[in-house]
């Protein structure tokens, strides 16, 4: 059983934590789930519930203390056995040996909840396990309320607490409850609530968990995102917003890779920011951050690309096509191309896929391609706070101490056009792109508009996508009404 | 699992033997069969109750006694049918072979039934664990009983 422990005051005990073997939820409940901790796991039918707590039971079961799980009325043993079997965290070996099943539905049934609690009592003395799960709680107490006092049940709860508690026994009670059920008496004797959802919006399944509380730990609040997959739940916890503190700035300077344009950004991208390149449809915005890690590659760091928009093997080949090699850098374990295009992604399943890839390699570059692939992917529910997210998102990735590398597809029209998500707040350099006619021909120009701390070229710059790679022209310092698209000679002099 | 999968005719024939071994009346195959069943009732009455483990093995012994009619024999199946032929005068209609060979076509059946439901593998485990525990190797592995 794998543990960890709460730091040790002179008046306090070492709170030990068990690691749930939930990908994440040890996080939310600040280092584990407290030993010996009586839990609710409360949510509408198909939001996971019964999942999580066999993940837990089988994560903390062992031979000397086994787990138990007990089904007292909804499905029965057999039939959970059936599908929880599918999962990778349900070892079959373990069945019935460090894992037991318990079905108690017949005494639920008659509704005498002291031959209930008799019969966990036996079971629980035999066998000693280390947790014990009650499936389904709530059904049980909506069983027996018309023919016992409220009173009645609220005694079963207290005994029950008291009895694992006092056998040194980690225990989670499941049930359907619903928000309004919150004055139930098990809640109050709870030492920890977990609230799972699962909403539905315009064709997406969202499913959230909410520690309501965990005494003895600082747990993170809020909701959390989280999927069931193969390998069970997996919770995305929320990565709080990142403060607008000035970060620790590195006085390295990264090259973009195109040669004049770190001339353009004061010697290059200063280490550690986060740069949005807008653009239209086909200016070049994936050339620009591909020739970005491939600078970075060459300089024997190592980076990560998010793919929104086309699948891995497609950007590779693209980037092929211009001579960089990005194969060798995925078989040498300095790239990862992340592929995230499931249109109910959740910000934090993002960050956390982009997070470990950063830390797995290392990685000191990071691109995200393109903002506006990224927002597309996300479930519906989440895009509403698209722009909280983006904040979330770049602060939590430069705070890593990566250097960002955003594109964004804008629409043209007179004027600049930035980013459109109204980021620039948070971004420390920003590059637009436009096409502009210069005598009968579309030339594409792009414009340092904003880095911070650096002194930067205030010119369009004409440039051209080619076979390999960006090629920087002229400045257009000749031109007036470049952001019109349609420029015109100046009548100035020669400065 | 990753442990190579018994067979349930394998499980169910090493169930029997070692029933026999563990009887006090190792001849007797009509109490070996009611003390076999006794405790499989007793562990699979965890997973699915009385009432489910009854409904089991009424189709358990509609399904085989047709091709093993030793199995009328054994009052624990038959009831009705013991209570008007007690085990001794049935037992000499039946020879012990064929009541031994109706049992492990019972527990065959039984883990056929319980594998439809959760796949051949955990039925076979789950009657393997029904025999004492020195003979728990028959659930695929070599097993600790932590039930002190």
């Amino acid at each position: 059983m794998s543990t960890s422990s709460m730091a040790e005051t002179p008046d306090s005990i070492a709170l030990q934590l068990l690691k749930t073997g939930v990908p994440g939820l040890d996080e939310v409940l600040g280092g584990g789930l407290p030993a010996l901790s009586f839990n609710l796991i409360a949510g509408g039918p198909g939001s996971g519930k019964t999942t999580m707590a066999m993940q837990m039971l089988f994560e903390t079961s062992t031979a000397e203390r086994p787990g138990l799980f007990i089904t007292l009325l909804g499905e029965t043993s057999l039939k959970m056995l059936r599908y929880q079997q599918h999962f990778t965290f349900f070892d079959g070996h373990k069945v019935d040996e460090q894992v037991h099943f318990l079905n108690l539905s017949e005494e639920a049934l008659n509704g005498d909840l002291d031959a209930v609690l008799a019969r966990i009592v036996q079971e629980v003395t035999t066998l000693r396990p280390g947790m014990v799960v009650v499936d389904s709680f709530r059904s049980l107490v909506h069983e027996v309320q018309n023919e016992a006092p409220a009173t009645s049940v609220e005694r079963f709860v207290q005994r029950l607490a008291l009895y694992l508690t006092t056998w040194d026994i980690t225990s989670l009670l499941i049930g359907e409850y619903q928000e309004q059920e919150l004055r139930n008496p098990v809640f109050t004797v709870a030492d920890g609530i977990f609230w799972l959802t699962q909403a539905i919006d315009r064709n997406s399944v969202v499913r959230k968990i909410q520690v309501v509380k965990s005494r003895g730990v600082e747990h993170m609040p809020g909701l959390h995102t989280m999927k069931i997959t193969k390998d069970g739940v997996r919770v995305f916890p929320r990565v709080s917003m990142q403060p607008a503190a000035p970060r620790s700035r590195d006085a390295r300077r990264l090259s973009t890779g195109i040669e004049g344009m770190d001339a353009l950004m004061g010697g290059g991208i200063p280490a550690g920011d986060s740069v949005v390149l807008a653009g239209p449809t086909g200016s070049g915005k994936t050339t620009f951050a591909t020739q970005f890690v491939a600078a970075g590659l060459r300089a024997g760091e190592a980076a990560v690309i998010a793919v929104f928009e086309e699948r891995p093997n497609i950007y590779i080949a693209r980037a092929q096509s211009l001579g960089i090699d990005l194969d060798a850098a995925v078989a040498a374990d300095k790239l990862r191309v992340i592929y995230l295009r499931p249109l109910d992604l959740s910000v934090d399943e993002t960050m956390q896929e982009i997070r470990n890839a950063v830390q797995d390699i290392g990685a000191t570059r990071v691109v995200i391609d393109s903002i506006n692939g990224f927002e597309m992917a996300l479930a519906p529910t989440f895009r509403a706070d698209f722009r909280e997210s983006l904040y979330r998102l770049i602060g939590t990735l430069t705070s890593l101490g990566v250097t960002m590398y955003s594109t964004v597809e804008v629409v043209e029209g007179k004027g600049l056009h930035l980013t459109g998500y109204h980021v620039s707040f948070l971004t420390d350099v920003i590059v637009s792109q436009r096409y502009v006619e210069i005598e009968g021909e579309v030339r594409k120009a792009l414009l340092v508009i904003k880095m911070r701390g650096s002194n930067h070229s205030r010119d369009f710059r004409v440039y051209e996508t080619t076979r390999t790679g960006i090629v920087l022209g002229n400045t257009l310092s000749q031109y007036d009404g470049v952001t019109t698209g349609v420029p015109v000679r100046s009548r100035r002099g020669p400065s | 699992m990753s442990n190579p999968a018994r067979s349930a005719g394998g499980v169910a024939q090493e169930l029997w033997a070692e029933a026999r071994q563990h009887s006090e009346s190792p001849d007797n195959v009509l109490v070996v069969a009611d003390e076999l069943l006794t405790k499989l009732e007793a562990r699979l009455r965890r997973w699915i109750g009385a009432e489910g483990y009854a409904a089991l093995l009424n189709r358990s012994v509609a399904l085989t006694l047709p091709h093993n009619a030793a199995l009328a024999s054994v009052s624990d199946l038959h009831p009705r049918a013991a209570e008007s032929s007690p085990s001794s005068q049935t037992a000499a209609v039946f020879s012990e072979s064929e009541t031994s060979d109706a049992i492990i076509a019972l527990l065959i059946v039984m883990m056929e039934q319980l594998g439809s439901i959760v796949g051949t593998d955990m039925a076979v485990r789950l009657v393997a664990l029904s025999a004492p525990p020195n003979a728990r190797s028959l659930a695929g592995h070599e097993s600790k009983d932590t039930q002190s």
